[in-house]
Parts: C-alpha cells; sequence; structure tokens
C-alpha cells in the first residue's frame, strides 16, 4: 500500500511546484501589465487562453481587467495550494501507519471543500474573464472537462473524509470499551 | 455526507451510459467495416482520432503506417473491437464502484468485503488507463505514424491513474475500519 501511496504524495508534490510556478508566473505578468502598458502585450498573453468571437480592438481599460485576471487566478492558485497541502500531509500521515486520528476527517473535508470551490471559481473567473475581453462563448463549453474533473476528485476526497470520520468514531469506541 | 455521495453517484451513471453509448457506436463501425470496403469511410474514422506528423501527407495516406505494407480494414476492425472490450472492462469497474458507493449511501459502511471491493475497482480504473494509452499509441502509429499520440494521450493516462491510486487508498482506509469494526464487535 506504501507503494500507492507514494505515487500519490510524488503527484501532490509535483502539482504544488508546477503551481508556485503558475503563481510566480502569473504575478510577474500582472507587474509586466502595470509596468510596461502595453496591450499588444495583454493580446498576446490571453491569445493563449481565448479565441476572439470578433477581432475587437483593445483599449487602455482592458489591461487593468486582465492584471485583475493575473492577480485573481494567481491567488485562487494560492488557495488551491493550501488545499494540496492540507491533503498532502493527510497522505504523509497515513503513510507513517497513524490511520483514523482525531481530525483525519476534518483534514480530509477542508482538501475536498478547497478542490471544488477552486473548480468553480477557476471557471466563473475563466468564463467571465473570456466573456468580458473577448466575446468568448467557447469558454463556456471548453472549461467544462477541467471543472468537473476537479470537482469529481473533490467529491471523492469528501466521501474520504466520511469514511475518515465513521472510522475515527468507531476507533475512539473501540478504545473506549477496551 | 449523502448529498456529496449521490453526486458521484449520479457522475457514475453518467459515465457508464456514456461508455455504453460508445460501445454500441464502435460495434456499429466494426459491422460497417467488415461489412463494406469503402476506403474513404476508413480515413474518415481514423481523420478523426489521429493526426499524420506531416499533414500533407493526407493527400496520399497510402505512404503512411500500415496501408503501405497491408489493408487498413482489419486494423480498423481489431481497433474498435479492442476498445469496446477495454470500455466494457471499465464499465465493469465502474458497476462495482457505484454498488460499493450505494452501500456507503445506505450507511453499510465498512462491511466484509469494502476493501476488496475498492481494490478491484482501483486496480481495473489503472488498468483501463495503461491498456487504453498503449492501444491509442500503437494504432496511432499502425495507421497514420502519429506520434503526437504518445504526447496526447498522457493528461488522460495520468488523471485516469490517479485517480485509480486514490481509490486504492480508499480500499486501505476500508480494510483498515474492516479491521478495527470488528475488533469492536468482537470486544462487545
Amino acid at each position: 500500500m506504501k507503494h500507492h501511496l507514494n505515487i500519490i504524495i510524488l503527484a501532490l508534490r509535483a502539482a504544488i511546484t508546477f503551481a508556485t510556478g503558475m503563481v510566480l508566473y502569473y504575478f510577474g505578468t500582472a507587474y509586466r501589465l502595470i509596468t510596461q502598458n502595453d496591450p499588444a502585450l495583454l493580446k498576446g498573453f490571453f491569445a493563449n487562453y481565448f479565441t476572439p468571437l470578433y477581432h475587437n480592438t483593445i483599449d487602455g481599460n482592458t489591461i487593468w481587467l486582465g492584471t485583475a485576471f493575473c492577480i485573481a487566478y494567481g491567488l485562487l492558485l494560492i488557495y488551491i495550494i493550501i488545499g494540496i497541502t492540507c491533503f498532502y500531509r493527510c497522505l504523509l500521515r497515513i503513510e507513517k501507519g497513524k490511520m483514523f486520528y482525531h481530525t483525519q476527517g476534518n483534514q480530509f473535508r477542508r482538501a475536498g471543500s478547497t478542490f471544488i470551490i477552486f473548480a468553480k471559481v477557476k471557471y466563473v473567473l475563466f468564463v467571465a474573464t473570456g466573456a468580458l475581453l473577448y466575446f468568448d462563448v467557447k469558454i463556456f463549453f471548453t472549461e467544462i472537462p477541467a471543472f468537473l474533473a476537479l470537482y469529481l476528485i473533490g467529491k471523492l476526497i469528501l466521501v474520504m473524509s466520511h469514511m475518515a470520520e465513521k472510522g475515527e468514531f468507531i476507533k475512539e469506541e473501540n478504545e473506549l470499551t477496551i | 455526507m449523502k448529498h456529496h455521495i449521490n453526486i458521484v453517484i449520479i457522475a457514475l451513471r453518467v459515465i457508464l451510459f456514456a461508455a455504453a453509448v460508445m460501445c454500441i457506436i464502435n460495434l456499429l463501425k466494426a459491422y460497417e467495416f467488415i461489412s463494406t470496403s469503402d476506403i474513404d469511410n476508413l480515413y474518415s474514422y481514423f481523420d478523426t482520432l489521429f493526426t499524420p506528423i506531416d499533414s500533407a501527407t493526407l493527400n496520399n495516406r497510402k505512404i503512411l503506417g500500415v496501408p503501405y505494407l497491408a489493408n487498413l480494414k482489419w486494423i480498423a476492425i481489431g481497433f474498435t473491437l479492442c476498445y469496446t472490450a477495454l470500455l466494457i472492462y471499465g464499465m465493469l469497474g465502474i458497476i462495482q464502484f457505484y454498488k460499493c458507493l450505494l452501500k456507503i449511501e445506505k450507511d453499510q459502511i465498512f462491511y466484509h468485503t469494502q476493501g476488496n471491493q475498492f481494490r478491484k475497482v482501483g486496480a481495473t480504473v489503472i488498468i483501463f488507463a495503461k491498456v487504453k494509452y498503449i492501444l491509442f499509441c500503437f494504432i496511432g502509429i499502425l495507421s497514420y505514424f502519429d506520434i503526437s499520440q504518445f504526447f496526447k494521450q498522457i493528461p488522460m493516462l495520468l488523471s485516469l491513474y490517479l485517480i485509480g491510486k486514490l481509490i486504492l487508498i480508499m480500499s486501505y482506509m476500508a480494510e483498515r475500519g474492516e479491521f478495527i469494526k470488528e475488533e469492536n464487535d468482537l470486544t462487545v
């Protein structure tokens, strides 16, 4: 079983490192957008994420919208890093043989709800920014697979939290009986 | 908690339905390929799945992969049948997971075979992920020399593989829970 746990732990470490890199990238982009105030930079950056419905022109105001998007997404990534760290700590304890300890259910629940909130807010953020900046209607559908995957993983972690809570209860009962 | 389990159950029902529809479509395609020898139909089917290294060669597909050496027809039939069998295997795993969650929803947690059932589900998901990756890469290379499949299939492989591992951790939790519950029952 340790082998499976180790693989998930490795994947979580990779996810944390990757998310940290993304946070730095988004904050760096926000800083560049503010200091350089160059619409071409904004256009180039968002061309990777959104496809415009029309060839709209970008005025100065959208620079601030772009900056807000970068900062909001950076903060959202920090939020998910906290959730992943919580899940990572839970799994580390399980790896050390500490199953059904006092706060395990709570920790799993927190990690699960963080995943679900992240999935929902990311979807809303991308859809709102795409619609506001580029009238991008396609983003409503292209973001759905990522949203669903994260949402269902969150729900699966919540089912794990339910199992952990039940296990905690039985374990406590067992110790009291003895 | 029932609300969360219900959502996962609904998602599993939707996945089962989608997989069943895909099986039927694949079987119909296989029948179509067996009964007719329309080469354009074969190419249009592979066009939806794979892209050759150089898109310019799409006009002269016969120089790509197996068509250069043999008939593409039997590759297409083999692929559709293998993919259908794989989907049925995946569906069996999902049905088992669905049954486990239905029991948890009914508050039957840490019952005798729960750990085993979860372990079987996790292993099925992992095997499905690996075999699907190999099948798509292999057929992509055979039909269109499509090397990009090696990279395109990685996100799906990784996500399914990690979900499988997560279910295996659930099996470990269930096994430990079963053990403690049994101990508790014996003490009482």
